[in-house]
């Protein structure tokens, strides 16, 4: 009951097939990427799982909860980091921030106030807590990010992308912070990220994704890496051919 | 208690930022200043006496226009906060955020605009206070008045929130409304009776002014406030109007929601 259960999942955007009858579980203590190019569906997926668009086909339950018939409920058991480093209140200290979100998820201001400063802490932003979001580095706006994703202590967490603004070093750190999250069996998480080294890195299994269908997945441990990076290199180029112009395409054939 | 927990923390969340531009309070007590300015000069050049027992009120066409313009900021704020607020989140990228937390869509959108809301009446009421200072706005200040004013004023917010739902709900379809909620407004303000008497509007005019339950908020709100007689049947169709409309708004606000749900759009601008 405690993992993410997605059933023939499709989605389609006028003459765009975003998802194609995908279908994979995550649970706790898992890291599962969500490899794929620019356009292969990621993004899509996740805005599924985290309720904010909805599937043409197919059933998705997030912890027991349907996305559709308890869409709240499935909400509560997210932690959702989907968006760029802009979806703070920059007028805002970080400890406001949070303390803002956490009442969205139901907690007293005193509730509220303890849990902030406990992953203010745990993210290495408790010196910075009182200042304004506009004057952070890109790398503690994602890791605030983090914190909001936190707030709730919940089973199952969404990263879109979050390290697109990081320099290697903040992105490698923040990667590691995630790990281990789920290593410790706080959370299962599914890593969106167009970075096969990054889905190497952090992964316990890789699900890759082409125009919109899993086309691979692979357990991290005993991995065939030869095989993921052509099924990735495969999905690269579709997604390319897709992007060109008909008459570009052509040519080249 | 969670609901208004969400509310406070919205409420909170809005008075920081909001004081956090400091200029921004400078900048709106000028504009109310120069706006009272320019109708004190303007009732000049009409006749208060005569103003005045047209409409069966003690004061002339400056307090008329006062108290009209007191409670148009409120429903220019009440129009245009919600969907102002929700294109804000939207093009800030704080949006997404907020739909992904577990408090429902509707929710989060009405909260949004509670801050704004109270400001407005807030600032109605300043507006009021420095036209009696400055201008010499003659009110006609009891408990009794007062009171009843107030209740018009509720009955005014209720139903503008419900206006506001309305073009929220279209800001999420169609993503650009502020020409509507601009339309909406003027022609409010054209047709109840802010500016001038409904009585000088062609007879079909003056029909549909009659029947608009914004004429009857202003009516029953400067009644209670320059002394003349409050329409009981005008106030109870306020509240009724109100009670009506709001839950359509706000169903038809959780329609547009599912529907932007289902084109993937609700994040976009």
């Amino acid at each position: 009951m405690d993992g993410i259960r997605a059933r023939d999942v499709s989605k389609r955007f006028r003459s765009v097939q975003a998802l194609d009858g995908v279908s994979f579980d995550v649970e706790r203590g898992e890291v599962v990427s969500l490899l794929g190019p620019n356009g292969a569906g990621k993004s899509t997926l996740l805005r599924i799982l985290g309720t904010t668009v909805l599937a043409d086909n197919g059933t998705v339950t997030v912890a027991g909860h349907d996305v559709v018939g308890d869409a709240a409920g499935a909400r509560r058991s997210l932690g959702v980091m989907i968006g760029d480093e802009r979806s703070h209140y920059w007028r805002l200290s970080g400890r406001r921030n949070l303390a803002f979100f956490a009442a969205l998820t139901g907690m007293s201001r005193r509730e509220a106030a303890v849990r902030t400063q406990q992953l203010l802490e745990e993210v290495r932003l408790a010196e910075a807590a009182d200042r304004r979001v506009g004057e952070y580095s890109s790398g503690m706006r994602a890791r605030l990010a983090l914190a909001r994703a936190l707030l709730a202590d919940p089973p199952l967490m969404l990263l879109d992308e979050p390290t697109r603004n990081l320099d290697p070093l903040s992105a490698s750190r923040f990667r590691e912070s995630t790990a281990r999250l789920a290593r410790e069996g706080r959370t299962g998480i599914i890593f969106a990220t167009h970075n096969l080294h990054e889905a190497v890195a952090i992964s316990t299994r890789i699900l890759v994704l082409s125009a919109g269908k899993i086309v691979l997945e692979e357990q991290a441990e005993g991995m065939d890496a030869d095989r993921l990076e052509s099924a990735f290199l495969n999905a690269v180029q579709a997604q390319t051919d897709d992007d060109l112009p008909s008459d570009e395409l052509a040519v080249r054939a | 208690m969670s609901r208004l927990r969400v509310v406070a923390a919205f409420i909170r969340r809005d008075f920081r930022i909001h004081t956090s531009y400091r200029l921004s309070f400078v900048l709106q007590m000028s504009t109310i200043f120069f706006f009272l300015a320019l109708y004190y000069f303007l009732s000049r050049i009409v006749d208060q006496e005569e103003f005045a027992a047209s409409q069966d009120l003690s004061g002339g066409y400056f307090e008329y226009a006062a108290v009209g313009l007191a409670v148009l900021s409120i429903l220019q704020v009440g129009l245009s906060s919600f969907s102002q607020k929700m294109r804000e989140e939207q093009t800030t990228g704080t949006f997404e955020a907020l739909m992904a937390s577990p408090a429902s869509p509707s929710l989060v959108v009405l909260a949004s605009a509670i801050y704004d809301l109270l400001r407005s009446t807030v600032f109605a009421f300043v507006l009021l206070g420095i036209a009696m200072a400055v201008f010499g706005l003659d009110l006609d200040i009891n408990p009794g008045s007062l009171g009843l004013a107030a209740v018009a004023l509720v009955g005014c917010l209720a139903l503008f929130a419900s206006l506001g739902v309305a073009v929220a709900a279209c800001t999420v379809i169609f993503k650009q409304t502020t020409a509507l909620a601009g339309m909406v407004v003027s022609g409010l303000a054209l047709l109840s009776g802010v500016y001038f008497p409904i009585d000088v509007l062609p007879g079909a005019l003056q029909q549909l002014a009659e029947i608009l339950p914004f004429t009857w908020g202003l009516d029953v709100v400067r009644a209670a406030l320059l002394g003349g007689d409050v329409d009981s049947a005008q106030l109870a169709g306020l509240f009724g109007s109100a009670a009506v409309l709001l839950p359509i708004a706000v169903l038809g606000f959780t329609v547009a929601v599912r529907r932007a749900r289902q084109t993937g759009t609700l994040a976009q601008y």
